[in-house]
């Protein structure tokens, strides 16, 4: 039976040009929209280097009003925000609680600077460009439980006496030196000059959606803080508190707790007036990406619907015009099962045949490095292939299927008979 | 051998109902070679049909080799079919995309036990037989009819059936090819004893066959 | 006796002329009938080229939508055409590299003494936290700061009161206009908010104004609470390294008319370069957006230089794919389907058909076609549409609803339609093509 098929498709190979030509396109743009997908899904289970369970951004209100007029007075700000911080940090619901400006995970600032070690000479250095940077101190990190390269946490490898260190990530350490051997190395690039590196973190990504980024931590003290509070205020947006709580907390459960401390969380001339879940406020950076994905997933459908019809046409189209075959074959002696069987193994059989020059185009694909610079790239695309050639087969046999349905109806009798 | 008792055909649509067949009853011996003549539109390739399972008659039992065929399902009937029975059709009704060789082999497909070795054994052994085995690798297209239909009777002839079914065998042929035809259904007809049942326009070739049944409008005349 | 007679010999010219047009319509009438039920026969292939149709027009459609929303003006954007969005403004020296949108000096300095725009305003947005003096609120609400021009170039529906004047901003007065939905939010319910008092950081802010709050496609005007500008310590500060020619505030421009756009670019370059003299940095603008570019970049990232040409490019390309695939997989069938219909063509001019016969029959199938493709695709956008627009586009208040159907311009439809039928015309006269190169016997 295989050797009629074979036969047969040789034959007709000349008739099915457009077919194959089709089918090719069509699984084509199906393994492209799978390997999209499954790179974007792929991404998104990557960590992003800052654990935002249970995190929750704080917002600061001034509780004394002012007029207009007035130039409202900043030099309290600092001593009552850290007042309202040692408060929330005794409570037994709090993990954490930390202060960062414009730092936070997930917001949308993404300012980044250029470094190189300072001891590379001028002609020597990797400059490292578009290093995401991130201001944080002890007890910010401590929040995000952000990590070293070794799984620890990098809050407890904080020195007590207030320096300023840098904390590059895995990807940047390595651009920079080629290795992660350079705690102690000094760092050049930032306006106070070079700084010590005090470990490697783990790698950090900006969203949810991209891939990761050179980027670092700039530990920073009170100092810092103090300064930037007293010349911008505490309730400007830069301003960000960020708390981890012990349990999970929902939006209810947060305002009842604030309703419920409403003296822990106000030292005047400030108090807490609001908190938003970071969830929320990534769900609202990953808005854009998940708006492209279902952009894509949304035209991919349509193509499929438009390949799927085609399809559905072309088998109809064959079926139909070999309804003496098909009486024929039931006059010899075959069932109507194995008939329709038959189409369908022809049908895949066809689409075997095109597999060959898939697998050129995935070739091509993957060596012009359209594919993610992840170290996997086999099993992926293996997954990918497999579901697309699934996809494919399903239409086909949807086709062969539906044409066959009404074709089926008639009799034998029928179509042997010439009257 | 083969007993068509009380069969009743009727066409219905919509809006006509059309009896192709009335009150046939007919008794075909085991070697028998029939001839069913009638103009026209009269019921006789209805019957060929019916007798060959390839319809199904709205009223009346056919019986073949003792087994009342009537009530076989699908299944069982494709089977009967390709064990039993071989047709010849008017317009051949080749494969154009497949060779000669395969398109003899073709009623082996469905036979069980049967290896790849085996089913072209048999295929170049039947051609030989109807003297085409010089062509097997060519395509359909580029024989002649008479060719043609000796492929046919060959793709008919491979499965040893007992009873070869033929509808006008040689209707698209002109008079020397279709008096080739006719001699290779005698052989076969009288070589194994088989039953030839035919359809056919030409009163000289029913005057060779054991008996001729004549129909008129659906019902059997004398 | 003679006006009698010219009387009937009118009425019969007349009743002549419409007897020959009545004659023509029965003709074509019979023809239509004749090819419809041929179609009929035919029913799967020309039920895929009819459904194949459907999916264009509804395709078309929807990107026709997603424009739309975009580009037309709905209250309150009412002077979309004319208005650009300044949102970009990069600073420079030999220390730093800014991108930001425009702080108060660079409004002052560089957008304000501008000569071609018809009006220059502003407007920075956050979120914050309003409470009113009864409810405490947790949750941020978007405020934006803005001056009087902004409620002179958007065109508010005012449920209640009346928005803010450049005076009130001069003043510093803590007046807000805030959306209906706000009020509701703050009190319970919208009426006479008016002269209620909502607290910014504990500083009491008198309501002025309640807005019906802005649709799906409108960016700028997208808020809670509105604001004058000056009375935002943040919008006015000046004490940063770019001393206030960058901060976080977007600049909309109303032009006179659209032929003015390209004599603002113009202008702003040259206005940059004359002030960054007394400054230790180089001002060079970005990207000005007409709603188009917003479309582009509703997010508003300031690094985002957007080409007015990329959008037309993308959402051609767009159309153009909506278009053709459905058209690609007609030609598929068309080529499946080949030798039958080559046939049945050649049958038909051995019974004495001319090409022009052919053409005309061809005309006539993909004109049905067409017709019942349109309004199937018609009758599935009008039913998925309202469905998957929340799914595709971005906007920010997704509880704001729109009436979809009065954007879609029937120019757009009527093209689809045409473009679609010429390609379904082209695609099946190819039978056609080959039989009139081949003599008739052959293809029989």
């Amino acid at each position: 039976m295989w050797k009629q098929l074979l036969h047969r498709i040789y034959n007709e190979r000349k008739q099915n040009t457009w077919l194959y030509v089709e089918l090719l396109i069509v699984l084509a743009i199906i393994w492209v929209a799978f390997n999209d997908l499954y790179k974007s899904y792929q991404l998104s289970t990557l960590p992003t280097g800052t654990n935002i369970e249970n995190c929750w951004r704080l917002r600061i209100g001034r509780s004394v009003s002012t007029s207009i007029d007035e130039h409202p007075d900043f030099s309290q700000d600092y001593a009552a925000i850290t007042q309202i911080m040692k408060n929330i940090r005794q409570d037994n619901a709090v993990d954490a609680i930390g202060l960062t400006v414009n730092s936070m995970p997930y917001s949308s600032n993404n300012s980044n600077i250029s470094m190189y070690l300072a001891k590379d000479s001028l002609n020597n250095k990797k400059y490292v460009h578009g290093v995401l940077i991130r201001y944080y101190n002890k007890d910010v990190m401590r929040v995000f439980r952000c990590k070293d390269i070794h799984g620890r946490p990098l809050a407890d490898q904080i020195p007590a006496i207030e320096k300023h260190y840098i904390i590059p990530t895995k990807s940047t350490a390595l651009k920079m030196a080629g290795h992660t051997n350079i705690i102690d190395t000094l760092v050049t690039g930032f306006d106070n000059g070079p700084m010590p590196i005090l470990q490697i973190a783990e790698n950090i990504r900006y969203s949810d959606y991209e891939e990761v980024m050179d980027g670092c931590y700039e530990v920073i003290t009170e100092k810092d803080l103090s300064e930037f509070i007293e010349s911008e205020g505490a309730t400007s947006n830069s301003v960000q508190v960020c708390l981890r709580m012990k349990q999970h907390m929902t939006q209810q459960d947060m305002e009842n707790w604030l309703n419920k401390n409403k003296a822990l969380i106000s030292t005047s001339p400030l108090y807490i007036n609001s908190a938003t879940s970071f969830s929320l406020i990534k769900a609202g950076l990953n808005e854009y990406f998940v708006r492209q994905i279902k952009q894509r997933v949304f035209l991919v459908s349509f193509l499929l619907v438009c390949a799927f019809l085609g399809i559905l046409g072309t088998f109809w189209l064959r079926t139909s015009q070999r309804r003496k075959e098909i009486g024929l074959l039931m006059a010899i002696g075959s069932s109507k099962a194995h008939i329709i069987l038959n189409f369908i193994y022809e049908g895949l059989f066809i689409l075997l045949c095109t597999l060959p020059l898939i697998i050129l185009y995935i070739g091509y694909y993957i060596t012009t490095g359209h594919l993610s610079s992840h170290e996997e790239i086999v099993i992926p695309t293996i997954i990918t292939s497999v579901l697309s050639i699934i996809t494919m087969s399903l239409l086909i046999i949807g086709g062969v299927l539906i044409s066959a349905w009404s074709t089926f109806k008639i009799q034998a009798a029928e179509v042997l008979h010439d009257e | 051998m083969i007993t068509l008792e009380n069969i009743n055909k009727v066409y219905r649509t919509s809006e006509i109902e059309t009896q192709a067949l009335e009150n046939v009853h007919i008794h075909v011996n085991k070697g028998e070679f029939l001839s069913i003549m009638g103009p026209s539109g009269c019921g006789k390739s209805t019957l060929l049909n019916i007798m060959g399972l390839l319809d199904t008659p709205t009223s009346g039992e056919l019986i073949i080799d003792n087994v009342n065929i009537t009530s076989l399902g699908d299944k069982a009937a494709a089977k009967f079919r390709n064990q039993n029975l071989g047709f010849i059709f008017q317009s051949f009704h080749l494969i154009h995309s497949l060779n000669i060789l395969d398109n003899v082999e073709l009623p082996l497909l469905y036979r069980k036990g049967l290896s790849s070795k085996e089913r072209t054994e048999k295929a170049k052994a039947i051609l030989e037989k109807v003297g085409l085995s010089h062509r097997m690798h060519h395509m359909p297209t580029q024989l002649s009819g008479g060719q043609c239909q000796r492929v046919a009777i060959a793709r008919a002839m491979i499965g040893d059936p007992k009873i070869l079914l033929a509808d006008e065998p040689t209707g698209n042929l002109d008079s020397k090819m279709g008096t080739e035809i006719m001699d290779l259904l005698h052989q076969f007809n009288e070589e194994d004893n088989r039953t030839v049942i035919m359809v056919t326009h030409n009163e000289l070739q029913a005057k060779q066959t054991d008996r001729t049944i004549r129909f008129f409008d659906g019902r059997q005349i004398k | 006796m003679t006006c009698m007679i010219s009387k009937i010999e009118k009425q019969s010219i007349l009743s002549s002329k419409t007897s020959k047009y009545n004659i023509i319509f029965q003709h074509m009438k019979h023809l239509f009938k004749q090819t419809f039920f041929q179609l009929k026969k035919n029913k799967v292939i020309f039920g895929l080229t009819i459904i194949g149709s459907a999916l264009s027009v509804a395709g078309i459609m929807l990107l026709e939508l997603m424009i739309q929303i975009y580009l037309n003006p709905t209250p309150p954007e009412v002077n979309k055409e004319r208005t650009l969005i300044a949102r970009a403004v990069q600073i420079r020296n030999g220390d730093f590299t800014t991108n930001s949108y425009y702080g108060i000096e660079g409004i002052r300095k560089i957008w304000r003494p501008l000569k071609t725009p018809e009006l220059v305003g502003l407007i920075a947005s956050e979120s914050k936290v309003f409470s009113s003096v009864s409810k405490t609120s947790y949750k941020p609400s978007t405020v934006a700061y803005v001056d009087g021009n902004y409620f002179k170039i958007l065109s508010f529906d005012f449920v209640e009161g009346r928005p803010f004047t450049e005076n009130d901003c001069i003043n510093k007065r803590p007046i807000a206009v805030i959306t209906n939905k706000m009020a509701i939010k703050l009190w319970g319910h919208a009426e006479n908010a008016v002269g209620k008092t909502i607290l910014n950081d504990q500083t009491p802010f008198k309501v002025i104004g309640i807005v019906e709050p802005a649709t799906m496609g409108n960016f700028v005007s997208s808020s809670d609470i509105w604001i004058p500008y000056t009375t935002s310590e943040i919008v006015m500060n000046t004490n940063d390294e770019t001393q206030g020619i960058g901060g976080g505030i977007s600049v909309l421009i109303l032009a006179k008319n659209k032929a003015d756009f390209p004599k603002i670019q113009n202008e702003i370059v040259t206005k940059c370069k004359e002030v960054e003299q007394s400054y230790p940095f180089t001002i060079t603008p970005r990207t000005i957006d007409t709603a188009a570019g917003m479309m582009y970049n509703p997010e508003g990232w300031a690094n985002h230089t957007t080409d007015p040409s990329a959008f037309y490019k993308k959402y051609g390309s767009l159309a153009l794919l909506f278009l053709l695939v459905p058209a690609v997989n007609l030609l598929g069938l068309i080529f499946a389907s080949f030798k039958k219909r080559e046939a049945e063509i050649s049958i038909r001019r051995a019974y004495g058909a001319s090409i022009g016969d052919i053409i005309s029959l061809l005309l006539r199938e993909n004109l049905i076609i067409t017709c019942i493709g349109g309004v199937i695709g018609l009758i599935l956008a009008w039913l998925l549409i309202p469905l998957i627009i929340d799914f595709l586009i971005f906007h920010p208040d997704s509880s704001a609803t729109i009436s979809i159907w009065s954007l879609i311009k029937i120019e757009a439809i009527a093209i689809a339609l045409i473009i679609s039928f010429l390609l379904n015309f082209l695609c099946s006269s190819i039978p056609a093509w080959r039989v009139s190169k081949t003599p008739i016997v052959n293809s029989l």
